[in-house]
Formats: C-alpha cells, sequence, structure tokens
C-alpha cells in the first residue's frame, strides 16, 4: 500500500476526507426524536424559530415528546402536525433550535453520490453510504408532487428515519424514510417536504382530497368500451357509498360503474387517486359513469379526507 | 522537488487489489476458509478466532500455499495469530508486506474499504463508509461497543480480512455482520493483542465474542 500512502494527492483520499466533512457539516442539524418507546428516530431542523421535521411513524405518541440537539441538551417537544401520506410529522422546539439544515440547490440525478444522516440516541451523528438509484417513481400519496420521492442504495440503518439524505457537501436533498416502500428506504424530497410543512403549519395536518367511496376495477362490458386501441377496458363499480359523505351528497349511489373522472378515465383505484391529486378540497368534477345500463354524467364536490 | 501526482479512482483502487493480493491470505481450514491480514515479516498473521477452529491451517498468498500453525487467539475479541512455518516463510522468495495500522479511531463518513476472500472470489473489494465516530455503538451491537461499525457490505469469506481506510491502512479485523451493519474488531484491540501475543503471553481473556449472543439475525462470516 506504500503507493498509495505516497500520493498525497491520493483520490479516494480526498473523497473520504469530504464525505466525513458532509456528516460533520449535516450533524448540526440533525437530531434525535424521542417519540416512541423502542429505539428513538432522527430528525432534521427546518427552520431557525424551532421547527423540526421528521418521519411520521416514530412519532409514536401525541405528547411527551422530546428532541435531542446536537449540543447534547434535550428538549421538549410539541407534535404540530402529521401527513401519513408522506410519512412526515412536524414537531416545534422552544427557544429556537440552533442551526437549520442546510438545503442542496442541486437537481438530485442518478448515480450521484449520497449520504444517509441518523442520530438515534446521544452517541453522535450516524452514516451510511450510496448513489441515488433513481428520482421519482411510484407516488407515496395521491397528493405528492411529480419526482416527490427518490431512491437510493444507502443502509437504512435502525433509527435512520426522519433523518436527511445528504449529498457530498453535506447538503439535505430530502428526508428518509423506512415507511413509504416495503422494498426498502425512500427519501422524500425537499419540495414535497416545503409542501406538507407549509399545510402542517397552517392547518396542523394536510388536507386530503376524499369522495367516501368503497370502489372496485371490474372489466367493462364489450357494449360499454369504445372503438380502438387503448381505450379502457376497466372501470370502477362503486361497493360502498360513506353516509353524509361527498359522494353521498352528490348523488353517487351503490352500483354506480364510474368510468371518467373530469373527461380522465379511471381503471382502477390508483387512476382515482391520482386523478383527486389534482382537484383540491372543495372543487367540482364531472364524472361519467354508467347507471342501470344508461351512461350519465354526474358533478362531485370533491370533499376532505376526515 | 516532488512532483505531485493525481492518481484516478481506477488506479487508486488498483492499488488496493494490488494490497488484497500481497497482504491479504486466504486462511484454509478442514471447516472452511476466511480471510487473514500479513501483520509482520516474521510471518505473523491475523484473523479470526473463528475462522481457525484447530491449531493449524493453511495459508495461500501470492499463489503459493504454507502451513502456518495458531500462535494465540482471543476468543474475546474474536482474533487468532498464526504464523506462517519458516521453511516455508524462506522458501516464498520475496518477502511478505505487513499492511500498517491505521493510528487513532476512524470517523463517521470516512471511506472503508474490505479487502478478502468471500465465498468462491478472491481478492474482492466492497467500499462503504464508518458509520459511527469512535465507539459510538449502534443499539444492536449492544455488548459490542468496541466495534468498529460499516455499511460496508460484507460476505461470509470476508472475516479475518482488514477494513481499510483511503490510505490501505487497516481500521478493524472484518468480523461480522447484523442486518445492515457490518462490525470490525479495531485496529487498537489487535495491536494489543499483538502484543500479547509476541510477549508469550495468553491473551485469551474470557467471554467469547464469537459465541455471544448469536441472534438469528447475526451472521458470521
Amino acid at each position: 500500500m506504500d503507493q498509495v500512502h505516497a500520493s498525497s494527492e491520493n483520490v479516494l483520499a480526498r473523497l473520504s476526507t469530504e464525505l466525513e466533512s458532509a456528516v460533520e457539516r449535516a450533524s448540526h442539524y440533525t437530531v434525535t426524536v424521542y417519540g416512541r418507546r423502542r429505539l428513538p428516530g432522527t430528525g432534521v431542523i427546518w427552520s431557525e424559530d424551532g421547527w423540526v421535521v421528521t418521519a411520521n411513524h416514530i412519532v409514536e405518541r401525541d405528547e411527551d415528546l422530546e428532541v435531542g440537539l446536537p449540543d447534547g441538551r434535550r428538549v421538549p417537544a410539541t407534535l404540530r402536525g402529521r401527513d401519513p401520506g408522506s410519512d412526515l410529522a412536524l414537531l416545534s422546539i422552544e427557544g429556537g433550535a440552533g442551526t437549520p439544515v442546510s438545503r442542496t440547490e442541486r437537481d438530485a440525478r442518478p448515480g450521484q453520490l449520497v449520504l444517509a444522516i441518523g442520530r438515534p440516541g446521544e452517541n453522535g451523528a450516524m452514516a451510511s453510504f450510496g448513489i441515488v438509484n433513481a428520482v421519482g417513481g411510484r407516488r407515496a400519496a395521491a397528493d405528492a408532487p411529480g419526482e416527490s420521492v427518490l431512491r437510493s442504495d444507502v443502509a437504512m440503518l435502525p433509527g435512520f428515519s426522519g433523518g436527511p439524505l445528504v449529498d457530498a457537501e453535506g447538503a439535505m436533498v430530502g428526508l428518509n424514510t423506512s415507511m413509504l416502500d416495503r422494498s426498502g428506504g425512500v427519501t422524500v424530497r425537499n419540495a414535497w417536504i416545503d409542501q406538507v410543512v407549509g399545510t402542517l403549519r397552517e392547518h396542523g395536518k394536510v388536507r386530503q382530497a376524499y369522495l367516501g367511496i368503497g370502489a372496485q376495477s371490474v372489466a367493462l362490458p364489450a357494449a360499454l368500451r369504445s372503438e380502438g386501441e387503448g381505450s379502457p377496458a376497466r372501470g370502477l363499480l362503486v361497493v360502498g357509498v360513506e353516509p353524509d359523505g361527498p359522494a353521498d351528497h352528490s348523488g353517487i349511489m351503490l352500483g354506480d360503474l364510474v368510468l371518467a373522472i373530469a373527461g380522465t378515465p379511471v381503471q382502477d383505484v390508483d387512476d382515482l387517486q391520482r386523478s383527486l391529486r389534482d382537484h383540491g378540497v372543495g372543487d367540482q368534477a364531472a364524472l361519467d359513469l354508467v347507471r342501470g345500463g344508461e351512461r350519465q354524467a354526474l358533478t362531485v364536490t370533491i370533499g376532505e379526507r376526515p | 522537488m516532488t512532483r505531485m501526482v493525481t492518481f484516478g479512482l481506477d488506479h487508486v483502487l488498483g492499488l488496493f487489489g494490488d494490497t488484497a493480493r500481497r497482504s491479504v491470505p486466504l486462511i484454509l481450514t478442514g471447516r472452511g476458509h476466511g480471510s487473514g491480514i500479513v501483520w509482520g515479516v516474521d510471518g505473523l498473521l491475523i484473523t479470526n478466532h473463528h475462522v481457525v477452529p484447530g491449531p493449524d491451517a493453511t495459508v495461500a498468498l501470492g499463489g503459493q500455499r504454507m502451513p502456518a500453525t495458531v500462535a494465540g487467539r482471543s476468543p474475546r475479541y474474536d482474533l487468532a495469530a498464526l504464523r506462517i512455518a519458516p521453511e516455508a516463510l524462506a522458501a516464498l522468495g520475496e518477502p511478505l508486506v505487513p499492511l500498517r495500522a491505521r493510528p487513532g479511531p476512524p470517523r463517521a463518513g470516512q471511506l472503508a474499504i474490505a479487502a478478502g476472500h468471500p465465498r468462491n472470489s478472491r481478492d474482492v473489494l466492497a467500499i462503504g463508509v464508518i458509520v459511527a465516530t469512535d465507539h459510538s455503538p449502534a443499539p444492536e451491537a449492544g455488548g459490542r461497543p468496541w466495534l468498529v461499525q460499516t455499511d460496508v457490505r460484507l460476505q461470509p469469506g470476508h472475516s479475518g480480512g482488514p477494513l481499510l481506510d483511503s490510505d490501505g491502512a487497516v481500521i478493524g479485523v472484518n468480523t461480522l455482520v447484523l442486518g445492515a451493519l457490518s462490525l470490525a474488531v479495531p485496529v487498537a484491540l489487535v495491536n494489543e493483542f499483538v502484543a500479547a501475543v509476541r510477549r508469550g503471553d495468553d491473551p485469551g481473556g474470557d467471554g467469547d465474542l464469537a459465541g455471544a449472543g448469536r441472534d438469528d439475525d447475526v451472521a458470521w462470516l
């Protein structure tokens, strides 16, 4: 190894030093979140005035929450809101929190070097290393913005949920959670966090568009299919209508077969969720449906998920 | 005049490949195989206690196979010292190239490179980072706080081989895997162990790391 040692410009040594510095930088805004009986999780100081973002699933109780700061202090925290759809929770701590997060200014790209930072306890920041595998992909929630998540091959070690994924400069790319996908860790990107935090600060929870129907995907009878390739082969059969819910108020009935919302075919429940995402709570939307063998059009007012 | 040369990443990783071939022996026993570390020009090698259950082993290095005997072991720290038979060492032709010990504990985020001979492969390098600075124990490393934690993905057969820093110095001895975490015996303990072996002390100690807490999620390499 003498050759390596002799080369002071060893690129690997430089990379190693940079990664170590990145962990050091990120450790200043990475905190411990005590919100469950088992192993604590990790959180990120989101703003100077003491807002902390973490993963919703590690905040198992609503009260008696604490945040462990990088300087070793352990302070009480208040739950300000939760959004299970993005697995984000917002906490606040009194008297400010010190160094807030530094955010990446670059667009995440596959192949980019990243580190997952965790602080699941009092023994300092921890890190694992990898590359971004994919940006975007399957939506975790109906109201998520495009390319709202990314995937990487960093090891999601126990207690890393709620911690930041950072670039080689230690700037945050997104928030790691093991909850949104069973196949491993997913990172909620900063843009989605902004959106959720904005709503949580305003309403305490995220308003999710809601119809109040139970539905299942069924094959359309030949008579209802349009001509031509690529035309919808399935629709959504309404198998439940929540009494007094938005769909009930708009006149949707059990047994209705929904073909499209606002002109866009809905062939399965994912389509329905995507369609709801495009609408805000209180919006009106035109529904194409089949009732008793007859095509009908109906206007629904989108409600809010209770 | 010192000439500054900037080596490319592939060149530097190539040097690590040379290190693996020169200084990371394959250890063969009747019970399986593992990896080792050339520690002294006198033929002293380090590996895991659990790699060499018996009094001797065969060492493969640089295309040659040599008999070796166990010169000391510490079940507590899962370390064993092997000594290559003097006549085999003399017949080797070239002197052994020992690895250097890294001074001081590693820090979270530093690159870590494991060299070894997993499964049926030879001279395999795996790269990752140090997970925690110094002796910050991962919760699931409970009871073994002295181990160095990395996210390097180790496989069976890496056991006993070196975890190297970016300069090729030994951070620790790759020993076991706990879920996504790989654990190595820190080089400071190896130094103490080697000192005891060279003094002729019994470095055994009590307790048995290799037998401690064989949980379902613990994979011994």
